[in-house]
């Protein structure tokens, strides 16, 4: 079942195409990273799909219905910006009156949890508390409406290791028990890796990768090799090699494939070591782009 | 069970109400405030609305009368008019920032709901003063102060919802806070910007153009508060909706990336410098009195400086553009108004297109209408009315005069004929000169055309003009076919004396046949001699009939009831008839001067000009002779005085100021001025006689010396 | 009872599965002890439980621990040799014998790697 979907998406400011042809899929239960540098079109598109913007040409559904202006889908849906806003005079508590007004799913037993939790005040005016404390309780007053779907845009840009590890630690119980589906978008690889299950990359407008984590794992290898004496040229041939470089005799290779064949080819070789490590995401998503094609 | 009752709940759109609540909470300070505003305004006004009013407790209550009260709520509106427009053009700032905007767009609500949410919140808040207002009148001490208060909240209601409309729908052009406050500002300003405007070019640039006076933005936009309450009022509920309809249109079609700028359509971009070019054009124009320089100038900085501020850099092309297109406007306008290319100025109807025409002074008193106890009676339009064909080709020639004076008044060369005595008269010359000629045309439509006149250049044709019978009538009014004449007194320099009913009629009916007969310009005017007349008539006279303001005709009873009135005709020696009326009764004597008054003097003053070196002239005057010989004061009298404007360039010489006292032992502060031009042989023996002194202190000097002939010549120019 | 090494470059999900190990094998963790359920440890290490549940079932194929439906995962007794993940025993020798080659390529001897591996094995006899 999916839970977001766009198809195409056209997007243009004054002529240019911010989103250019934009498709993805993330299935229900999924906490999917959006991913891909600055002013790739990570931004524009969540403004699309919370319904703030509308698109020009192509389709973005929630739940199979298309998002813009759908009261229902929306309800069911929670969203926070990298650019907060609260209004300017609001308490926490008066906050989570209005979201509780507008949300059918707001809990406010769940409020009361996390407010003890987070050990905020309730009766503190949002702009008098730091931008990391705003950022925190707008995340988890979000998560008291009780979302399905749960979009967000560079999240834990400006927390602390704490704020961040309690903020995924509350997501992510909300993923299991709830089977929540999370949309995250981030310009930091690192971050999403541990919590991330699906990852799409975007660049100048278009989702140019998109993969399951198990499976972007699973095929691609970073393979650390010694030969006695030269390296062993038929391995250029038998290796679907996607880098390679050399500090001494010791040869680090980039390979697509499978572990257990390329160590059964390697070891064909002889080697005098032979290490496969994983990558992480960052120099997964380097190479694949790169044998793509795109410069960074 | 309850959570099934919380789902029943949950129907209604909560959402909705909860936004609406929000936005009506955190806006609640300035409702607040306007409100003890309306209440200081209305509680400083109660003692003089209470007392004045209390009157009508005893009439019976008039709904015209109750609404005319209204207009005594002018501040108090007014304040709601700036608040409303304030309130409406911040009501929707939430689009202004990217980040409010995305918070509240991405909330689960439908466009729909969000604007009707913030735009029905606004309207609760801005008809709370009017709710405050409604129950402080009930303070007051009428007996009717219920419906009057009930008015006054229907009045404030349309004002506020209408303004506050017309601010969210101009909010909705810009993305920028100042922006929307500023175009609703404008935009109200607008049309009696404009208005003042094309009054103000048309008149400076158009020869003959006439202000007619009639304010069409007050009366067909900004409404008073008793025409409020009348069907026209129901311009406002029209605009209402045409307002919110379109504030709702344009929220739908918002780019919310585009939250911060200046002008939030881009296709708009140009529209909206060009219109702030023009209406900084007006600004500056009205400014420094109908400049079209200042016009294009702040037109074009205008353009080019709102062109940057809307597309946040200065792009020297679209600059060069705009500036281009406000030139190019500054042109049309020029050669619109300036080289009237529409030909206003030569326009002078066709007889056959022409119902009827009216010529008047255009700062006199028309005597459209009179007051009685009950109002208004108009009295027979008919009468001012020129209908008949030969009088229109006629006034046609007298139009086409006055348009030939236009380059001698564009060069500045016009001069103003002294306004020493109040006259109706277009062809008075102490009158005023400025002329109003009015045509009603078979399409329905009016033309006006306003022109000075000037008793020398346009002799001729004031000439003509002046054996027009309802000309006549606008000077005479026993003229007038709907005036009858009840009795007279007859004025003379030894006193007054009643005429009996006969007589009355009998004079009425000659003075009527003179003046028809008379031929004004000729037998009074310019560089003719006349008599001075010793004799006129206080007359008691009524209008037969007239029409109240319903249409109804009303009677000479009615009329006469109430109204009744007189006037003087001054009895010239040249009214035939009514002198051979006067002389069969006995009072010819007076006319002839073959018999002074008892008292009778006079008092000479001569000036001499002469001409000295520099071409300027140097006036002397002679200390006043005083006498009392009747032959001489008749000699003069018979000879008459020069009917001259003492502005003309006429050539001086000699001239005599004469004061003529009825009764100079009696009443010495009562005497006739006239002014005699050129040498008199018998008055100057007789000076001679006398040898007066040069009164030095009288003496001026300084004229510039013109000769008969350059007097002449000035003159027909 | 899990703590992890966020400066190691290694995923996260590899260090939970050598923590858990590690405390199977030392023992601190006996046989049919419930070790952490997937929401605890995704909650508390904030890691996604996808891969958290991969991690058990990895563990699981190794015969660290076994999972009762609707329950829980427990640690494996030694008895249950059958379960023994090949995969995992091939792994270690290979490690193993990386280590031993660093060992000879730094001058120790033999008698030291027997030495270590009595002591090791003298300690959990069989």
């Amino acid at each position: 079942m999916i839970s977001i979907g766009a198809e195409n998406v056209i997007k243009r400011f004054d002529g240019f195409a911010a989103l250019d042809g934009l498709t993805l899929s993330v299935p229900k239960g999924a906490v999917y990273g959006l991913v891909g540098p600055n002013g790739a079109g990570k931004t524009t598109f969540i403004k699309a799909l919370a319904g703030i913007t509308r698109i020009d040409e192509g389709k973005i559904t929630v739940n199979g219905e298309e998002i813009y202006d759908n009261e229902k889908m929306k309800k069911r849906m929670a969203y926070v910006s990298d650019d907060l806003f609260f209004f300017s005079t609001y308490t926490i508590k008066q906050t989570a009156k209005l979201y509780a007004g507008m949300y059918p799913g707001w809990d406010w037993n769940a409020y009361r949890t996390m407010l003890n939790f987070f050990k905020a005040d309730e009766n503190k005016r949002c702009h008098r508390m730091s931008k990391g404390m705003q950022k925190q309780a707008a995340i988890w007053l979000a998560l008291c409406t009780n979302p399905e779907i749960l979009i967000l845009d560079e999240p834990v840009d400006g927390l602390d290791p704490v704020m961040r590890k309690n903020i995924w630690s509350l997501i992510m119980q909300a993923v299991c028990d709830r089977n929540m589906t999370v949309l995250v978008s981030s310009h930091n690889l690192r971050e999403l890796e541990d919590v991330c299950d699906h990852v799409g990359m975007v660049h100048k407008g278009k989702v140019v990768l998109e993969k399951a984590l198990d499976d972007v794992k699973g095929s691609i290898h970073k393979v650390q090799t010694a030969f006695d004496g030269e390296f062993p040229t038929e391995l250029e041939s038998k290796l679907n090699i996607l880098n390679r470089t050399s500090f001494g005799s010791v040869v680090t290779l980039i390979v697509r494939g499978e572990e257990d064949s390329i160590r059964k080819v390697v070891g064909e070789q002889s080697p005098l070591i032979l290490d496969i490590l994983p990558l992480t995401l960052e120099e997964v998503f380097i190479y694949e782009l790169g044998g793509l094609g795109y410069e960074f | 069970m309850n959570s099934d009752n919380k789902k029943n709940i949950k129907k209604m759109p909560s959402g909705c109400i909860t936004l609406g609540l929000t936005s009506l909470r955190r806006t609640m300070w300035v409702p607040i405030i306007w409100s003890v505003i309306m209440i200081v305004l209305t509680m400083t006004m109660m003692d003089s609305m209470g007392y004045y009013y209390s009157r009508l407790n005893i009439r019976v209550y008039d709904f015209a009368a109750l609404t005319e009260e209204l207009n005594e709520l002018m501040p108090m509106y007014m304040v709601t008019v700036v608040f409303s427009a304030f309130f409406g053009a911040i009501q929707f700032s939430f689009l202004n920032r990217v980040n409010s905007v995305g918070f509240i767009h991405s909330m689960p609500l439908t466009r729909n709901r969000i604007f009707m949410s913030y735009y029905l919140s606004g309207v609760v808040s801005v008809l709370i003063p009017q709710i405050v207002l409604m129950l402080n009148l009930l303070l007051l001490p009428w007996k009717y102060r219920f419906l009057f208060a009930f008015l006054a909240f229907i009045v404030g209601a349309l004002y506020s919802v209408g303004v506050y409309s017309f601010g969210v729908m101009m909010s909705m052009f810009s993305a920028k806070t100042i922006g929307s406050v500023l175009f609703t500002v404008v935009g109200l300003a607008s049309p009696l910007l404009v208005e003042a405007f094309i009054r103000l070019i048309m008149s400076s640039s158009l020869f003959g153009y006439c202000n007619s006076g009639k304010a069409w933005v007050a009366e067909y936009l900004y409404l008073f508060p008793n025409v409020v309450m009348s069907p026209k009022g129901l311009i406002y509920v029209a605009a209402i909706v045409l307002f919110t309809f379109c504030a709702w249109l344009l929220y739908k079609r918002n780019h919310s990336e585009l939250a911060g700028d200046l002008v939030a359509y881009p296709g708009l971009r140009s529209v909206a410098t060009t219109i702030c070019g023009i209406l900084a054009g007006v600004v500056g124009y009205l400014i420094f009195g109908g400049n079209l320089f200042v016009f294009a100038l702040f037109g074009v900085i205008c353009s080019v400086l709102v062109n940057f501020a809307v597309r946040k850099k200065l792009e020297l092309v679209s600059s060069l553009i705009h500036g281009a297109i406000f030139v190019v406007i500054t042109l049309v306008i020029v050669s619109l108004f300036v080289f009237d290319i529409t030909g206003f100025e030569k326009r002078i109807p066709e007889v056959d297109d022409i119902e009827y025409a009216r010529v008047y002074n255009a700062y006199g008193h028309m005597r459209e209408y009179v007051y009685t106890e009950d109002g208004k009676v108009y009295l027979d339009p008919e009468q001012l009315r020129i209908r008949d064909k030969a009088d229109l080709e006629t006034v046609r020639r007298f139009h086409e005069d006055l348009i030939g004076n236009r380059d001698f008044y564009r060069a500045g060369e016009y001069y103003w004929i002294s306004t020493e005595s109040y006259s109706e008269s277009i062809y008075d010359p102490y009158a005023s000169g400025r002329i109003r000629i009015e045509y009603k045309l078979k399409n329905g439509t009016t033309m006006y055309r306003e022109y000075n006149a000037y008793n020398d250049r346009n002799r001729e044709t004031l000439l003509e003009m002046s054996a027009i019978r309802q000309l006549k009538a606008q000077d005479h009014v026993i003229v007038r076919e709907d005036v009858r004449v009840n009795h007279m007194e007859l004025i003379t320099p030894t006193g007054r004396v009643p005429l009996s009913y006969e007589t009355s009629i009998a004079l009425g009916d000659a003075l009527k046949k003179d003046i028809l007969a008379e031929n004004v310009v000729k037998e009074r005017g310019l560089n003719d001699f006349r008599s001075p007349s010793l004799v006129s008539l206080d007359i008691v006279y009524v209008f037969t009939h007239g029409y109240d303001e319903d249409g109804n005709k009303v009677g000479e009873e009615e009329l006469a009831g109430h109204y009744s009135s007189n006037i003087s005709e001054i009895v010239y020696p040249h009214y035939t008839n009514t002198v051979a009326v006067l002389r069969e009764y006995g009072y010819g004597r007076y006319i002839d001067y073959s018999e002074l008054p008892e008292g009778a003097a006079m008092e000479i003053e001569k000036s001499e000009t002469s001409k000295r070196s520099d071409n300027t002239v140097m006036t002397d005057v002679y200390y006043p002779q005083f006498t009392n010989d009747s032959e001489l004061i008749q000699n003069v009298m018979a000879y008459g005085f020069k009917v001259s404007s003492e502005n003309c360039a006429t050539s001086y010489d000699t001239s005599y100021k004469v004061k003529y006292y009825n009764n100079y032992e009696k009443i010495p502060d009562s005497y006739d001025t006239f002014i005699i031009y050129g040498e008199v042989d018998f008055i100057e023996e007789w000076l001679l006689t006398r040898s007066p002194e040069k009164d030095a202190t009288a003496a001026y000097e300084g004229m510039p010396y013109r000769s008969k002939e350059e007097a002449e010549a000035i003159r027909l120019k | 009872m899990i703590t992890l090494d966020y400066a190691d470059k290694r995923p996260l999900y590899e260090q939970t599965k050598e923590k858990l190990r590690e405390l199977i094998i030392t023992g601190i963790l006996k046989p049919h002890d419930k070790i952490p359920s997937v929401r605890e440890l995704a909650s508390s290490l904030s890691i996604n439980p996808n891969t958290i549940q991969k991690a058990y079932r990895e563990l699981e194929q190794e015969g660290y621990i076994y999972s009762v439906a609707a329950k829980g995962n427990y640690v494996s007794p030694r008895e249950n040799t059958d379960a023994v993940n090949s995969a995992r025993t091939e792994e270690l020798r290979e490690n193993f014998k990386a280590i031993l080659s660093e060992m000879k390529f730094l001058g120790m001897s033999m008698e030291d790697a027997l030495r270590l591996a009595k002591e090791v094995f003298g300690e959990n006899k069989q």
